[in-house]
């Protein structure tokens, strides 16, 4: 066992788990399972204990852990400084407090909102922006989910390649849902249909979709159009239905689903018959190795990290351009019906034995055992 | 009728395929797997059966399992095109299209019959082709250039689509990239305009060429990069010094303009004195780069406009529509509809002039929301100007934002005359005409030729693409010599504005946010006298002044200077910038 090393593990008492809630539940799980680190698992200054670590990744929402952990915070110890001051402390979003330990690392996704600002309300780019340099000045080491996010800790902080770390991001499946997918392929006729994954929000670009329908009405008589993903900021939805309508688009052809549990997410990829994830600016892209563990086609993005994620299942285009995505719409829409999908359960287990959330602890863990 | 058992080990080989053969014909294929697997224990070398077993395999989704039956039967028959075809039929379904048309290049090869089917799935692999995740395929030599702006790449032929955006926020870096944009294709590079360069990953893994350069043009404290790319920054800049980090007031992580700018390979700065403040903020790397700006003419004017050109001139801009200038605090909204009530075209106005002589149009175009263009010395000059001058017109080619909404008179007292600090005297006068109205480069240019002087009074610039345009088209400046205008006027192609320098006033202080700052103020009088020492210059002098300006804009923003420090940076970016990155 090793000297305490704390993680901070904020990102779980969120009431929705999307991005970051899944990559720190990730690592955390993982963690919870190493015996060889002593690991402490930190709310801000105070420390957790396990057993709650254990009921967050068990409910997969902070929803309820979070009113308990409120009304017994004046129980629980927090972190000693002294302690803190020799410890190493893995930070896995914009840093609740600094320098409180010797070494400090963080995870960073995206630097989204100074980046693309405009894709953000200013509640949003204040917290991550207003923070950001202090954070980077005060850590001595990175791990960014992607290599366009690393490259861009270099481009406008500085931050040489030898502090960092890309962490390679995995997938954390239930083949019990794939199973229940599975059966109700086979159960009941599945109309052909399209997926959008995403929260709704303007930096997801999901009205490139909207244009594209308005320009070729026919492809929802094809497929229907079902956008997965919560309700976002900046009123992305409502502006995507009333694009919808103006394209003319009948409204039983366009799904909005909002929040779908794991399950019903799994099960609608599962399904589809190709995916499309048009976003202008991404950290990495999970939902794209998603749906490329599934044996779906893509038609992706050619920007930020996108490229990076799975190439070989992707129909890039440039986000700006109607030309080049209808291109690959097309392209994708002609070489999904070559494809035997759904695939077996057995095929889409060893693609998922590829990507694993091992290897991203383990970049973690070689940095905290260092 | 009772069914055998699948499980039987006491069935004969011959049995064993019959019953696997009766499985597969039955849809029965994990069924039909389990006598196939039997039966290849006793018969290993047996490649039909191998692919039979991969067919079974396939169907049930077991794609790495099928893969690998393919692949014994091809070793078992090397020549034989069929285990090679089901290979790309299986690498097909899969989505592994590459490995696919491989395939089918190879079962082709080994002479797989008829060869029209391997040919027509081939062609649909080829012509449903992912597309590499670029923007353009781009040329595998020498050095490819990216363009970006933080305002969209200005649309000058347009003046509907460009009234949208011109007196908004950093339009004129959209000019300044349009001018290197022509520049750069004249002098043969190959260049694209990259909308977000924020978007795009590492430039060296979608372009071919040994070497890439961006050249963006940014306010410092939002410079955007192109990562992978030798980064150059175009900046005009026109005070003594940047911000610091504690006149930004703010803790956002790109507020800090030096560590900003630090970022970039080089900077460019548009004028010496940008460069030296640039230097004395702390910011590294940065020369004094002239932007292109080609001069139109290769000689001077002959003389100022006469009256059959300046009207032949106006009627090409006749769709053009000018105010009086009517400034008067205590009844401005009166005066403001007043002044409407009095527009028109600039011809009508020259239809209206009696001397013989041709009148003298004196030209300033300036954002009217910009503090620094310290437009009230000018128009207090003119306007007494303008009572002993009756041959005397300044045009005020304004850019504003809302200029559909709020009149012209009203923006120009509210942004360039009002200050706390000063009295405001009425400024009316109908020999001073503004448009806000958006117009094309070729309408821009009948302008610039049209006026016998260019006037600028700012407090400062980082390069003033007007004043140098103008001056490209032989007008004769009436000018600071000051800040970027040190760098080309003088009294030799200018008639140049006596200034001074002192403290930045309160009003500039908050608009800027620089504190114990300098920049540099003209008087009334001085103006005015400048203004007739212009109208009064004998014509050899006016040729001789306007040749000198084209001269000095050739000189300095020609083609060929510009490209000789293009071709310098590409020299400098070295070996270390052009290799890729080990990953």
């Amino acid at each position: 066992m090793t000297a305490p090393v704390y993680l901070e593990v904020c990102a779980l008492f969120e009431e929705q788990w999307t991005g970051i809630g899944t990559v720190v539940a990730a690592v955390t799980k993982q963690a919870l399972a190493d015996p060889s680190i002593d690991w402490r698992f930190i709310y801000e200054t105070v420390e957790l204990p396990r057993a709650l670590m254990e009921r967050l990744l068990e409910e997969r929402t902070g929803a309820t852990a979070r009113t308990t952990f409120a009304e017994r915070i004046w129980e629980h110890e927090h972190v000693p400084y002294a302690e803190a001051a020799g410890a190493r402390a893995v930070f896995t979003n914009i840093k609740p407090m600094r320098g409180l330990f010797g070494q400090e690392a963080m995870i960073v996704y995206d630097l989204s909102p100074i980046l693309t600002p405009q894709f953000h309300n200013m509640d949003t780019i204040n917290h991550f922006a207003n923070r950001f340099r202090a954070d980077v000045e005060s850590s001595v080491h990175f791990f960014p989910i992607s290599k366009a996010t690393r490259d861009d800790l270099e481009t406008y902080f500085g931050v040489a390649r030898a502090a960092t770390s890309v962490v390679p991001m995995g997938i954390d499946m239930d083949l019990g849902s794939l199973s229940l997918a599975q059966q109700v392929a086979r159960t009941h006729q599945v109309e052909p249909y399209v997926v959008i994954l995403g929260t709704l929000e303007p930096r997801k670009n999901g009205r490139l979709m909207l244009e594209y329908l308005a320009r070729n009405p026919g492809f929802v008589h094809r497929f229907k159009v079902v956008f997965i993903g919560r309700n976002g900021w900046l009123e992305e939805r409502e502006r995507l239905v009333r694009q919808a309508e103006a394209a003319g688009v009948p409204r039983d052809r366009i799904v909005f689903t909002g929040y779908v549990s794991e399950r019903e997410k799994v099960g609608l990829l599962y399904n589809a018959t190709f995916c499309i994830y048009p976003s202008f600016f991404e950290g990495y892209g999970l939902p794209i190795l998603e749906a490329a563990v599934l044996g779906k086609l893509i038609v992706c993005s050619n920007t930020s990290s996108m490229p990076e994620v799975a190439p070989e299942q992707c129909f890039f285009f440039d986000p700006g351009s109607i030309l080049e995505f209808s291109r690959a719409v097309g392209l994708a829409e002609k070489r999904a019906l070559q494809l035997r999908l759904p695939l077996a359960l057995p095929e889409i287990a060893e693609r998922l034995a590829h990507h694993s959330w091992e290897p991203c602890y383990a970049t973690i863990r070689a940095w905290a055992l260092a | 009728m009772k069914r055998r058992s699948i499980t039987s080990h006491a069935l004969s080989l011959r049995d064993l395929r019959a019953a696997g053969d009766a499985e597969r014909d039955r849809a029965n294929w994990a069924a039909a797997s389990y006598h196939y697997m039997k039966l290849l224990e006793h018969e290993p070398a047996d490649a039909a059966l191998w692919l039979q077993h991969g067919h079974v395999l396939k169907e049930t989704g077991l794609f790495a399992q099928a893969r690998r039956s393919y692949e014994r039967a091809r070793v078992l028959r090397p020549e034989d095109p069929e285990p090679q075809l089901q290979l790309a039929i299986l690498s097909k379904i899969q989505g592994n299209f590459d490995a696919a048309e491989a395939d089918f290049e190879e079962a082709g090869r080994l002479g797989y019959q008829p060869r029209s089917f391997i040919e027509g799935e081939i062609a649909f692999l080829r012509r449903t082709r992912s597309a590499p995740p670029t923007r353009a395929s781009v040329a595998a030599a020498g050095t490819r250039i990216y363009l970006s702006s933080v305002f969209l790449p200005v649309p000058e032929a347009d003046p509907g689509h460009l009234k949208l955006f011109l007196g908004g926020t950093h339009y004129s870096y959209g000019f300044s990239m349009k001018r290197y944009q022509d520049a750069l294709e004249r002098a043969g590079y190959e260049c694209e305009v990259v909308r977000n360069p924020e978007y795009v990953p590492d430039i060296r893994a979608r372009s071919a060429a040994p070497t890439n350069l961006h050249i963006g043009f940014y306010p410092p404290d939002g410079p955007r990069y192109l990562k992978g790319a030798h980064n150059i920054i175009c900046l005009a800049w026109e005070f003594e010094r940047l911000k610091t980090s504690a006149e930004t007031c703010s803790y956002h992580a790109f507020a800090d303009p030096v560590a900003m700018l630090a970022r970039a390979q080089e900077i460019w700065a548009l004028s010496a004195y940008g460069a030296e403040a640039l230097r004395r903020s702390g910011v590294p790397n940065v020369s004094s780069v002239p932007g292109p700006v080609p001069a139109a003419r290769e000689a001077g004017r002959a003389a100022r406009p006469n009256l059959a050109e300046l009207q032949r001139l106006a009627l090409r801009i006749d769709r053009v529509t000018w105010v009086p200038l009517a400034v008067w605090p205590a009844m401005q909204p009166t005066l403001s509809q007043q002044s409407l009530a009095r527009r028109g075209s600039l011809l009508n106005t020259l239809l209206e002039v009696e001397e013989e002589q041709a009148p003298v149009l004196f030209l300033c175009v300036f954002n009217v929301h910009d503090f620094r263009k310290q437009m009230k010395p000018v128009i207090e000059a003119f306007v007494r100007f303008a009572q002993v001058h009756s041959d005397a017109y300044l045009l005020l080619k304004v850019s504003a934002i809302d200029s559909d909404i709020v009149d012209v008179n009203s923006m120009l007292y509210a942004e360039q005359i009002v200050d706390a600090g000063e009295m405001t005297a009425p400024l009316v006068s109908d020999r001073i005409l503004l448009t806000t109205d958006a117009l094309s480069r070729d309408e821009m240019n009948w302008l610039y030729d049209a006026a016998a002087f260019y006037v600028c009074t700012s407090h400062g610039e980082g390069q003033n693409l007007p004043l140098i345009e103008a001056m490209g088209r032989g007008v004769v400046p009436v000018s600071v010599d000051h800040t970027a205008m040190r760098d080309y006027i003088s009294p030799a192609n200018a008639i140049v504005v006596p200034s001074r320098s002192g403290p930045l006033t309160p009003r500039l202080t908050l608009r800027y946010g620089l504190y114990g700052v300098d920049t540099y103020y003209v008087g009334a009088a001085d103006v005015f006298a400048a203004l007739g020492r212009a109208r009064d210059l004998p014509g050899d002098a006016y040729e001789a002044l306007s040749g000198a300006a084209v001269a000095a804009v050739s000189e300095r923003f020609g083609l060929e200077s510009f490209t000789a420090a293009v071709n310098r940076a590409i020299a400098n970016i070295g070996t270390a910038a052009a290799a890729p990155r080990a990953e």
